[in-house]
Formats: C-alpha cells, sequence, structure tokens
C-alpha cells in the first residue's frame, strides 16, 4: 500500500514538474497541454488574445468597403441639402433684391409725381 | 460732497432721459411697423405685400449693390434704410371708395406722419400723397399712398431719405431696374395672373 503511494506521489510529483517546465521539443504541444490540464495546476494553456492581430483578407475588404461606402452615402445626402440650401437662398436674396428695386423705383417716380403735380398749378399761374 | 438735493435732481433727470428714450424708441417701432389695413384687405381682389427689413433687406442691398452703375448718392440713400414696406390692394369687383382709403390716411396721421404733398384730381377719383416722418428734426422716413378705384398702393420706406436720390431712381437713372414684374408675377393667384 506504501510503495503503491509512493509511485502515485512520484507520478503526480513528475507531471508538475513536467508542467512547471519549458516544454521539451520532443514532446507535441496537445500531449503538454493534456499533461498541464492533468496536473490540475494551470488547465489547458490558450493563445493570448492579440488586439491588433492582422485581419482576415475578406474581413479587411469588407470593412473599407463598408468605409468607403458610409462616405459616398453622406457625400450624397449632405452635398446636395447644401446646394439646395445655397439656391434657395440665391433666389430669396434675388427676390428680395427685385423686391427692394420695385418700391424704390415705385416710390421714386410717385415722388416725382407728386413733385410735378404740385408744381404745375404755380408753372401754370407764372405762364399767365 | 454732494447735497442730497443734487443727488436727486440728477436721478430724476436720469428717468427722464430714459423716458424720453423709452417714448422715442416706442414712437420710431410704431411708425416703423408694417402697415395693415384689414378693411381693404378684405375688399381687395389681390393684395400684394412686400416687407424688407432685418435680414431680407440686408441682402436685397447686397445685391443691388452689386450693380455697376449705381450712383453714389442712391449707393448710399439705399445702405441707410431700415425697412421698406408695400400694400398694393387690387379692386376688380367693387371699386375702392374714399371711404376705403380713409384708414390708410387716419393711422399715418395717429403715427405721426406729416403729410409733405397731397393731390387730388378734379376729374378722375384718384389721388396721390406723401408723407414724411421726422426724427430729431430730419426725415427718417418717407410714406406714399396713391389710390383709383382700381388700386390702392402704400408704400412705407424707413430710414433717412435722400429726396435727389429717390427722384433718380424714379427717373429710371442711379438704380437701373430690369424686370420689374416679376416679383409680382409670382405673387398673384396663379388663376388671375394671365387676366
Amino acid at each position: 500500500m506504501r510503495r503503491q503511494e509512493d509511485s502515485r506521489y512520484l507520478e503526480a510529483s513528475l507531471r508538475a514538474s513536467l508542467a512547471r517546465q519549458p516544454a521539451p521539443k520532443s514532446l507535441k504541444p496537445q500531449v503538454m497541454a493534456r499533461v498541464r490540464a492533468e496536473s490540475g495546476r494551470e488547465g489547458v494553456r490558450t493563445a493570448p488574445a492579440r488586439p491588433f492581430r492582422r485581419l482576415a483578407p475578406w474581413k479587411s475588404w469588407a470593412l473599407s468597403t463598408s468605409a468607403v461606402a458610409a462616405a459616398a452615402a453622406l457625400l450624397w445626402g449632405v452635398l446636395p441639402l447644401r446646394d439646395t440650401r445655397t439656391d434657395a437662398e440665391a433666389v430669396a436674396m434675388e427676390s428680395a433684391g427685385l423686391e427692394l428695386a420695385e418700391v424704390l423705383h415705385m416710390a421714386g417716380s410717385e415722388w416725382n409725381r407728386a413733385q410735378q403735380a404740385a408744381l404745375s398749378p404755380i408753372q401754370e399761374n407764372g405762364n399767365d | 460732497m454732494t447735497s442730497p438735493r443734487t443727488c436727486g435732481a440728477r436721478l430724476a433727470a436720469f428717468l427722464a432721459i430714459l423716458l424720453v428714450g423709452g417714448l422715442a424708441s416706442l414712437q420710431a417701432q410704431g411708425t416703423g411697423a408694417a402697415p395693415e389695413f384689414a378693411s381693404l384687405e378684405q375688399k381687395a381682389d389681390e393684395v400684394v405685400k412686400v416687407n424688407l427689413w432685418g435680414r431680407s433687406l440686408e441682402q436685397a442691398k447686397r445685391l443691388l449693390g452689386l450693380r455697376k452703375n449705381l450712383t453714389s448718392p442712391v449707393r448710399s440713400f439705399m445702405n441707410g434704410l431700415t425697412a421698406v414696406y408695400r400694400r398694393t390692394y387690387r379692386f376688380r369687383r367693387a371699386p375702392a371708395s374714399e371711404a376705403d382709403v380713409e384708414p390708410v390716411y387716419r393711422q399715418l396721421a395717429e403715427d405721426g406722419w406729416v403729410p409733405l404733398i397731397e393731390t387730388e384730381d378734379r376729374e378722375k377719383p384718384e389721388s396721390l400723397s406723401v408723407y414724411s416722418f421726422y426724427a430729431d428734426e430730419e426725415v427718417a422716413g418717407m410714406a406714399v399712398v396713391s389710390s383709383d378705384p382700381d388700386e390702392v398702393t402704400v408704400l412705407k420706406i424707413m430710414g433717412p431719405v435722400d429726396f435727389e436720390a429717390l427722384s433718380a431712381i424714379g427717373s429710371g437713372l442711379g438704380l437701373p431696374v430690369m424686370n420689374l414684374g416679376s416679383t409680382e408675377i409670382r405673387k398673384l393667384d396663379p388663376a388671375t395672373a394671365g387676366k
């Protein structure tokens, strides 16, 4: 019984020391992982996360295409609006300019007419 | 040391200045307001309204200022304008009577406008009146009321008025005007525009 216990203890300590040490080249990674799992110390090691890892070609293509599409949609949506607003402002400005010219012209011609009407009796009297 | 009496006098003078300023401001606002004649508008078959002040007036001035053959007095007169209004009422079904135009004269008189020239045709029911408004003994605006049975027009121009420049504009000098009818055509009722 004691000998059995001793052999188990030896096996466990061997596994533990194997798990602590770097993997021997002769052992395949799968075997080493199993050893580590069985030793119950670290479990199976997984590859560390790499945030800047290189994307798959199809993913980078899809990302760049969607970025270009978004930019095109933005330009397509915003630029015509700006053009429309500029056009509306130009029309409003032209309309306001014509109206001002029209009112000033009317006021000026009425002022001239009123002056003529006011002066004509005097002129007629002067001629008499 | 200032005595309480001096302080009181100063305070009274300050309050008086505030009061006079406030009254002047109220009067200016009253005369500078857009003219509205509900009875004429109700009776008219066609109404043309032009309100130019603030941004729209600045835009109009900027546009007209671009014209090459704008004379200096006209440019100066135009830049001094603060508001321009036009009301034209056209009558086809029932002609406008003197009683219809009466509220226009009454409102102008109430607002402190002074008649400058009033003309009336004895043979035809036509009249033309030019009013001016004074602020600090200077002409701060002019109004024109012309009426005949078919049409009543009220023009109100606020700002320092240069009558010589205005006369030049009326003669077609200083401010050459093209496509005059274009603004009005858009305002007409489509059903009546072709008539």
